[in-house]
C-alpha cells in the first residue's frame, strides 16, 4: 500500500508539473526546479491530493500550507500522505 | 550608471560565492523558512507576488533624476479554511516597506493588511493513472484579494487600497499556468492573465489636502520565460486600466508596461541580479506618466 501512495503521489506531481513520472526525483524540492511548482499550482495539487487522501482515509486532510514549505521535496509530500493515511 | 553596475555585480559575485557554505545568508534564509515567512517585492495580490524583493538603482527616462529603491515584503503565516472540502480559502497578513529617494515622487510608506486566496475547484490533471480521483476542471478560476492600509511617511497621511482579481490555471497545455518545457524537459515558460477591480483612497494626490478616492478595473498579463534554464528569468508584465469611478481629475486610462530581466547564479533561485524597465502610468507613483529603468539586487524567499 505504501508503495502505491508513493507511485500515485508523484503520478499527480509529474502531472502538475508537465514532467513524466520517471522524470520527477524523491528530492525535487516542489517550488523549485526542474519542478517549478509556483503557490498557485501548489494550492490546486493541495486540493488533488485532499481528494486523494480522502479515499483512503476520509478523517485526514492535507494542506496547502504543508505543500507550500520552501524546502518541502517529493519523498516528503508521499511521506505525509503516506503518514495521514495511517499506514 | 556604469559604477553602480559594477558595484551591484562585484556585490553579487561576492555573496554568490558563499551559496554553497554554511553563510549567514543561508542561516537567515532557513530561519525565515523555518518560520513559514516568505519575502518578495510586494504582496498585493499581483504578478509582484513573483518577483523577488530588493534595492534598485533606477534611471528616470523622464526625468535628469537617478534614485534608490526599496521594496520589501514579508508574508506572515497562513490561516487556511474550508479544510474538509475540494476548495482553498486563505488568509495571510502581510507588512511591506516601500522607499524611493526620487526627488520628483519620493516615497516611504510602511504598508500592513490581509490577503486572501480563493480556489473554488479542483484542477484536473492530465495522463494520471485509472482509478486515482482526479475531480475538478480542466482550466479552473481562482480569486486573490488584498487590503492595504498604508503610513506615508513623506505626506505624514494614511493611505488604502483593496483589490480583487480573478485569474484562471490549468495543467493543460497551451492554457494558464501551464508549464512549457523544452525537448530537454526544462522549465521555460508560463503564464497567468488577471481581471480585476481596485478601490484606492489616497490623500495628498493631486492637491494638498485633498484626499482621491477612486476605483480602477484592469486586465493584466504575466508571463515567466526562463532564456537560461535556472539562471536567466525574463518577465513581461502588461497593465491595461482605466479608472471608472472618480471625482478627480485623473486620466481615464492608465497602462503601463514592465519588463525585468534577473540572472540566479549558482544554481539557486533566491538571490539574484536583475534590470527592468518600466514605462506608462504607475500606480504606486499616483500615476503618473513614467519611464524608468533599475538596477536589482533581489531576494525572494
Amino acid at each position: 500500500m505504501k508503495e502505491a501512495i508513493r507511485a500515485n503521489v508523484i503520478a499527480y506531481i509529474a502531472s502538475f508539473a508537465n514532467l513524466k513520472i520517471e522524470d520527477v526525483m524523491d528530492e525535487h524540492i516542489l517550488k523549485s526546479y526542474p519542478l517549478g511548482l509556483d503557490d498557485t499550482k501548489l494550492g490546486f495539487l493541495t486540493i488533488a491530493l485532499r481528494a486523494y487522501l480522502r479515499s483512503i482515509n476520509p478523517d485526514q486532510i492535507v494542506l496547502a500550507s504543508e505543500l507550500r514549505k520552501k524546502d518541502f521535496d517529493v519523498k516528503k509530500t508521499y511521506e505525509l500522505i503516506i503518514k495521514k493515511a495511517g499506514i | 550608471m556604469k559604477t553602480i553596475v559594477a558595484v551591484l555585480i562585484l556585490v553579487l559575485f561576492s555573496i554568490s560565492n558563499s551559496f554553497g557554505q554554511d553563510s549567514t545568508f543561508i542561516k537567515i534564509n532557513k530561519w525565515i523558512t523555518d518560520n513559514n515567512l516568505s519575502i518578495r517585492k510586494s504582496f498585493d495580490g499581483s504578478k509582484f507576488e513573483n518577483k523577488p524583493a530588493g534595492i534598485s538603482y533606477q534611471e528616470n527616462h523622464k526625468s535628469p533624476n537617478d534614485f534608490l529603491n526599496l521594496d520589501l515584503a514579508i508574508k506572515l503565516s497562513e490561516l487556511e479554511l474550508l479544510k474538509k472540502t475540494n476548495s482553498i480559502l486563505i488568509f495571510y497578513p502581510k507588512i511591506e516597506w516601500h522607499k524611493s529617494t526620487d526627488s520628483t515622487d519620493l516615497q516611504n510608506k510602511l504598508d500592513g493588511g490581509i490577503n486572501f486566496e480563493f480556489m473554488p475547484f479542483g484542477l484536473k490533471s492530465p495522463d494520471l493513472g485509472n482509478g486515482i480521483p482526479n475531480p475538478g476542471l480542466k482550466i479552473s478560476p481562482w480569486f486573490q484579494g488584498s487590503s492595504s492600509y498604508k503610513r506615508n511617511f513623506i505626506d505624514d497621511v494614511f493611505e488604502n487600497k483593496f483589490v480583487f482579481q480573478l485569474s484562471l490555471a490549468s495543467n493543460y497545455k497551451g492554457l494558464p499556468g501551464y508549464i512549457f518545457r523544452d525537448g530537454n524537459k526544462k522549465f521555460r515558460a508560463r503564464y497567468y492573465p488577471y481581471l480585476g477591480v481596485d478601490y484606492n483612497r489616497i490623500p495628498n494626490m493631486l492637491t494638498d489636502n485633498q484626499v482621491e478616492e477612486f476605483s480602477t478595473y484592469f486586465v493584466r498579463f504575466f508571463a515567466e520565460v526562463w532564456i537560461l534554464p535556472q539562471s536567466l528569468q525574463l518577465n513581461l508584465d502588461v497593465t491595461y486600466r482605466e479608472i471608472v469611478k472618480s471625482k478627480s481629475n485623473l486620466r481615464e486610462v492608465v497602462p503601463i508596461v514592465s519588463s525585468s530581466i534577473y540572472l540566479y547564479p549558482g544554481k539557486q533561485e533566491a538571490l539574484g541580479i536583475g534590470y527592468e524597465y518600466k514605462h506608462g502610468y504607475d500606480p504606486d507613483s499616483k500615476f503618473q506618466l513614467i519611464q524608468i529603468s533599475s538596477l536589482k539586487i533581489s531576494w525572494k524567499i
